[in-house]
C-alpha cells in the first residue's frame, strides 16, 4: 500500500527515467480492480453509444397493452404500471446518464481549472479574492434549493439542471487546482520562466495547466458520477430531466409500484445506476492510485 | 475575551458572504423567478387589480430596492407570510427547524462516529485485511444513491413485504417511543448514505496522522494501541475531522432532510422548502436561503474558535 | 552474554515493483553499557535496523525474513506484541532524528513524559510530574518546573532534542538507540546533545547504539562501530583500528571523503565514484564492485562474508581489503 515508508529501502534511482505518464498507464495497466472497472464503463459507453446510434433502445416509449407484467422473454425486465418495457427504459437511461455525466463533468471541469488556475496564479490579489468569494457564495447555497433556483430562472430549460450542476460542481475542482498551481509557482522551471520575461498567460497556459492534468482527468470521474448521483435525486424532486427517461425517473416512478409490491423497475434502475457508479468510483480511485506522483513504486 | 473580539470581526469577515448568497438566490429566485400576480388574482381582473397586487409584491420596485427589502427582512428575521399558507414565515421555520433537528442529528452523529471508528481500525490496520474489507464496503456504500437507500430501507423495514416493524410515513412524536419508532428508518438511511464518504474521509486523515514521528515515537515508547488511536492520532486530527462536520452541518438540515421529508411526509423544514420550491413560494425560500447562509457563517467562526482549543499552535490573529 | 545479539538479521519490503530485501543478514552485538556506532549512507539500512529492534518495522509492507534479535537473552522477533510494548520505553528507549516533529503537538512536554512514566514505572499523576521535572533539569533544561507545562512548539529544537533524550531515559534503560539524533540540529548544538547523551549515558548505566552518517560523531562518542553499505555490515571493530586502518575499501572511501583539515590542502575532496546500487537490481557478487578500485574478478561471482583476520582489529567482508598494519 504505502510505499514510501520504505524509502529508507529504495532510495537508488530508476535506471530509465520514465515520464510519468508512461508509467501511470503501466501502473494501471497493472491494477486488475482497475482494469475491471474500466471495462464495465467501457461496456455502459458502448450501450449509450447504441442507443444514441439507434440500435438499441428504441422502445423505451412505446405502450403495451401489459401492465405491471413481470419478467419474461418478451419483457426482459416486465413492463412498469403505464407497460412500457422495463429493460429497454433502463437501456434508453443509460444515454441519459452519460449525456448528463459527460456535459457536466467537462464543462465543470473545464470551469473549474480555468478558475482554480487564475485563482491560483494571482493568489492574494483581487481576481484571486473574487473567486475565492464565489466559491464561498456557491457552497453556502444549499443545493438543491440552487438548482431549483436556476430551474426557475430559466423557466424550465430542458438543460437548466446541467447548468446548476455546472455551476455548482467547479468549485471542488478549482480549490484543488488553485493550491496544486501555488504549489507549482514555487518551483525552479516557472521562475525560470518569470526570469526570462514570458508572460503571465504564457506560463499558465504552457507550464502549469498541463501539470495539473492529472488533477483534473481524476476530478472529471469524480464529477460523473456526482452528476448521475444528483440527477436520481433531482428527478424524484421534480427539477431533473425533463425529456426522455433516466434512472432517476424510473426510480422516482417506482415509488408508487413498490408500495403494491411491484419491483422490477425499482430493482432495474437500481441495478443499472449502482454497477456504472461503483464502476465508475474504482476506476476513479485506479486512476488517482497510477497518477499520484507521491506514490513512485 | 480575544475570543469573541475575534469572533465579532470574523462576523465582519462573513457580511460579503451573506451578500453574495443572499444576491445570488434572490436574482434566480426571485427576480427572474415565476410571477406570482396571476396565482393571487381573481378572474377577470381589472388592471387596477392587477397594479394593486403587483404592487403588494413589490413587483413594480426597482431591482435594488427590492434586493434591499430582501437584506431587511433577513436582519429582522421577518420574512412577511407563506404564499401557500398564509403563515408567518417565521413561525413555520420555528415549528420546522427542531422537527428536522430531531430526525437528522441522530443520523449525522451516528454517521460520523462510526465513521470515524471504521477509519481509525482501517488506518491502524492500513494494507491489510481488515483495511481492504473496510474501504472496499466504503466505495460500494459510496455507489448506493440515497434515494435508493431510502427506498430500500423502507421496504425492508417499513412494509409488509419487509418486516414491518416501523412506519411508512408520518411523524406523530409525543413521547421518545414514539420518537424511535418514526427516526429509526430516516436515521438508519442518513447513516448508510453517508458512511461510505466519511469512513473514506476519515481514514485518509487517520493515515497521514498515523504516518507522523510524533506516532512513531509514541510506539517507540510503548503506547498500546488504543491509547495510540485516541490519544495520539485522533486528538491531532481532531481539526480536519472537526472542520468537516462542521461545514457539513447547514448542508445535512436543509439538504439532507428534504429528501427524506419528502419522502416519508415529516413535516421539517425540508419538507416545507421542499412544497415551497414546487408551488414558488418565495418568502419561505429567501428565508430558507438566508438563514443557510448566516448558518454558513456562523459555523465559519465557530469553527475557527474550535481550532483553538483544539490545537495548542493556533493563535487566533 | 551480550546485551544485545543481532544474529543474521533479514528485514523485506514488499514495493510495487518487487521485493526489496532492506536488511541482509546483519550481526552484531552491543554489550553493557557500551556505545556502537553504525555509519552508512542514507538508505544503507541503518534505520531499518534500529527500527527492527525497536519492532517498529510497518508491517506490512516491511516483514522480518530471518534471524534472531536478541535482548538479554530473550528473541525478540518471536515476542508477542503486548510484551514488546513492556519493553519500548522502558528497556529499550529510541531517540530520533527530528526533534521538531517527534513530539506530540498538542499535549505538553510534561504531559508526554509523565505518560511514560506512568505506563512504565507506574507512578501516580504527581509522582511522575516530579520525575519528568527532574529528568528536565537533568538534561539541562533551565526553570524545568515552568518548561514543564510548555508545548513542544514553544521550545528550540535543541531543546526539545533534549526532552526526547529526557523521556528516553527517564526510565533507566538498559539499551538507547539514537538515531541521528544531532542531524537536524545547528553544529553549536550538536556536540552538546552528545555530550549530554554520552554523559547521561554512563550516569544511568544505558547502552547506546548510535545511528549516523557523520563520522566524526561516531569518532567522538563510539566504543566500537560497524560500517553499513546497501543492507550489510561491510565492516566492523573498535573505532580507533576503523578511524586508522580501514580494511574495506568502502571504509576507507569514506574516510577520506569527510572534508577535515588537512597540513595540505587537497587539490579536490576524494570521492567515491559511482552510487548506490538498486535494492530491486542487486549486482552479482559483492554489492560494492562496481564502485571500488581494487575489485577483483571473484567478486563479481560471489558476494564477500564478514571476515577475521588474525591480524587484524577489525573484520571486513572483502576478497581484497587494504593490507594490515601493525602499529
Amino acid at each position: 500500500m504505502n510505499a514510501t515508508t520504505t524509502t529508507e529501502a529504495a532510495p537508488a534511482p530508476r535506471k530509465q527515467s520514465e515520464s510519468l505518464w508512461s508509467k501511470a498507464v503501466g501502473k494501471f495497466l497493472r491494477d486488475r480492480w482497475g482494469m475491471a472497472s474500466l471495462l464495465v464503463v467501457l461496456v455502459y459507453l458502448g450501450i449509450a453509444l447504441g442507443v444514441w446510434a439507434g440500435l438499441w433502445g428504441t422502445d423505451w416509449n412505446t405502450l403495451t397493452p401489459t401492465i405491471n407484467a413481470e419478467a419474461s422473454a418478451e419483457h426482459w425486465f416486465g413492463t412498469n404500471r403505464n407497460g412500457q418495457d422495463i429493460f429497454e427504459r433502463a437501456i434508453f437511461s443509460t444515454k441519459t446518464a452519460f449525456e448528463i455525466g459527460l456535459v457536466v463533468a467537462i464543462l465543470s471541469t473545464i470551469l473549474g481549472a480555468v478558475m482554480g488556475a487564475i485563482s491560483g496564479f494571482f493568489a492574494g490579489r483581487w481576481p484571486d479574492e473574487i473567486i475565492l468569494w464565489l466559491k464561498g457564495v456557491l457552497d453556502s447555497i444549499p443545493f438543491y434549493l440552487f438548482v431549483a433556483a436556476v430551474a426557475f430562472a430559466l423557466q424550465g430549460y430542458a438543460f437548466s439542471m446541467h447548468v446548476a450542476m455546472v455551476a455548482t460542481f467547479w468549485t471542488t475542482t478549482a480549490r484543488l487546482v488553485r493550491a496544486e498551481v501555488i504549489r507549482l509557482k514555487g518551483f525552479e522551471f516557472v521562475e525560470a520562466a518569470h526570469a526570462l520575461g514570458v508572460p503571465e498567460l504564457r506560463i499558465i497556459s504552457r507550464h502549469i495547466i498541463p501539470n495539473t492534468t492529472h488533477i483534473l482527468l481524476v476530478q472529471a470521474t469524480i464529477t460523473f458520477v456526482s452528476a448521475i448521483k444528483s440527477e436520481v435525486i433531482l428527478s424524484f424532486l421534480g427539477l431533473g430531466v425533463k425529456n426522455g427517461v433516466s434512472w432517476g425517473l424510473m426510480i422516482s416512478e417506482s415509488t408508487n409500484e413498490v408500495t403494491t409490491g411491484f419491483f422490477n423497475n425499482f430493482l432495474a434502475a437500481s441495478a443499472f445506476l449502482f454497477v456504472l457508479v461503483m464502476a465508475f468510483n474504482m476506476f476513479s480511485d485506479a486512476l488517482q492510485d497510477a497518477l499520484d506522483p507521491k506514490k513512485t513504486g | 475575551m480575544d475570543t469573541l473580539q475575534y469572533a465579532l470581526r470574523k462576523l465582519v469577515t462573513g457580511i460579503p458572504l451573506v451578500l453574495g448568497v443572499t444576491f445570488i438566490s434572490f436574482v434566480l429566485m426571485v427576480y427572474f423567478g415565476p410571477d406570482k400576480t396571476y396565482d393571487l388574482i381573481g378572474k377577470n381582473a381589472t388592471p387596477e387589480q392587477i397594479a394593486e397586487i403587483r404592487a403588494d409584491l413589490g413587483y413594480d420596485q426597482p431591482f435594488f430596492v427590492r434586493y434591499g427589502d430582501y437584506l431587511r427582512e433577513l436582519v429582522t428575521l421577518d420574512f412577511g407570510y407563506s404564499d401557500s399558507t398564509g403563515e408567518r414565515v417565521s413561525r413555520i421555520l420555528a415549528r420546522t427547524i427542531p422537527i428536522s433537528l430531531a430526525l437528522t442529528l441522530p443520523g449525522f452523529i451516528l454517521g460520523n462516529a462510526l465513521g470515524v471508528l471504521l477509519a481509525l481500525i482501517a488506518g491502524f490496520f492500513r494494507g491489510g485485511l481488515i483495511d481492504r474489507a473496510i474501504m472496499a464496503g466504503a466505495v460500494v456504500g459510496m455507489s448506493i444513491s440515497f434515494l435508493i437507500i431510502i427506498i430500500g430501507f423502507q421496504v425492508l423495514l417499513s412494509s409488509s413485504y419487509g418486516l414491518n416493524y416501523f412506519p411508512v410515513r408520518g411523524w406523530e412524536v409525543y413521547s421518545l417511543g414514539d420518537y424511535l419508532y418514526y427516526v429509526t428508518v430516516p436515521t438508519l438511511a442518513i447513516v448508510f448514505v453517508s458512511l461510505g464518504y466519511n469512513t473514506r474521509f476519515y481514514r485518509a486523515v487517520v493515515v497521514e496522522e498515523m504516518n507522523r514521528d510524533h506516532v512513531r515515537t509514541a510506539r517507540a515508547f510503548g503506547t498500546p494501541p488504543a491509547k495510540l488511536l485516541f490519544r495520539n492520532v485522533l486528538r491531532n486530527a481532531a481539526i480536519p475531522i472537526m472542520t468537516r462536520i462542521m461545514f457539513s452541518i447547514p448542508l445535512v438540515v436543509i439538504s439532507g432532510s428534504l429528501l427524506i421529508e419528502s419522502y416519508f411526509g415529516i413535516p421539517g423544514v425540508g419538507k416545507v422548502t421542499y412544497d415551497a420550491i414546487t408551488t414558488g413560494d418565495q418568502p419561505i425560500l429567501k428565508a430558507v436561503v438566508g438563514a443557510t447562509a448566516v448558518l454558513f457563517v456562523l459555523t465559519l467562526i465557530a469553527t475557527d474558535v474550535m481550532y483553538k482549543v483544539i490545537d495548542p499552535r493556533v493563535s487566533l490573529k | 552474554m551480550a546485551l544485545l545479539e543481532v544474529d543474521n538479521l533479514q528485514v523485506e519490503f514488499a514495493t510495487d515493483r518487487g521485493i526489496a530485501r532492506a536488511i541482509d543478514g546483519v550481526s552484531f552485538e552491543v554489550n553493557e553499557g557500551e556505545t556502537l556506532g553504525i555509519v552508512g549512507e542514507s538508505g544503507c539500512g541503518k534505520s531499518v535496523t534500529s527500527l527492527s529492534i525497536m519492532g517498529l518495522i510497518p508491517r506490512p509492507p516491511g516483514r522480518i525474513a530471518g534471524g534472531e534479535i536478541r535482548f538479554a537473552g530473550e528473541n525478540l522477533t518471536r515476542l508477542p506484541e503486548k510484551a514488546y510494548r513492556k519493553l519500548r520505553g522502558s528497556d529499550i528507549s529510541m531517540i530520533f532524528q527530528e526533534p521538531m516533529t517527534a513530539l506530540n503537538p498538542v499535549f505538553t512536554i510534561g504531559n508526554q513524559i509523565s505518560d511514560v512514566l506512568r505506563r512504565h514505572k507506574g507512578l501516580s499523576r504527581k509522582q511522575a510530574r516530579a520525575r519528568g521535572i527532574e529528568m528536565l533539569a537533568e538534561v539541562g533544561i533551565p526553570a524545568p518546573e515552568k518548561r514543564i507545562d510548555e508545548y513542544p512548539h514553544q521550545l528550540s529544537g535543541g531543546m526539545r532534542q533534549r526532552v526526547m533524550i529526557a523521556m528516553a531515559l527517564s526510565c533507566d534503560p538498559k539499551l538507547l538507540i539514537a538515531d541521528e539524533p544531532t542531524t537536524a540540529l545547528d553544529v553549536t548544538i550538536q556536540a552538546q546533545v552528545l555530550e549530554l547523551i554520552k554523559k547521561l549515558a554512563a550516569d544511568h548505566g544505558t547502552a547506546v547504539i548510535l545511528i549516523t552518517h557523520d563520522l566524526g560523531v561516531v569518532a567522538e562518542t563510539c566504543d566500537r562501530a560497524a560500517v553499513m553499505y546497501c543492507g550489510k555490515i561491510i565492516e566492523q571493530g573498535p573505532v580507533d583500528a576503523l578511524f586508522e586502518y580501514p580494511r574495506h575499501p568502502y571504509t576507507a572511501g569514506l574516510l577520506a571523503s569527510v572534508p577535515r583539515i588537512r597540513p595540505d590542502r587537497l587539490p579536490r575532496l576524494p570521492t567515491i565514484p559511482g552510487i548506490v546500487p538498486d535494492l530491486l537490481d542487486l549486482p552479482r557478487g559483492c554489492r560494492f564492485r562496481d564502485r571500488c578500485g581494487q575489485a577483483l574478478e571473484r567478486c563479481g561471482q560471489f558476494d564477500p562474508e564478514l571476515n577475521a583476520d588474525n591480524d587484524a582489529a577489525t573484520v571486513a567482508a572483502c576478497f581484497n581489503p587494504n593490507p594490515v598494519v601493525t602499529a
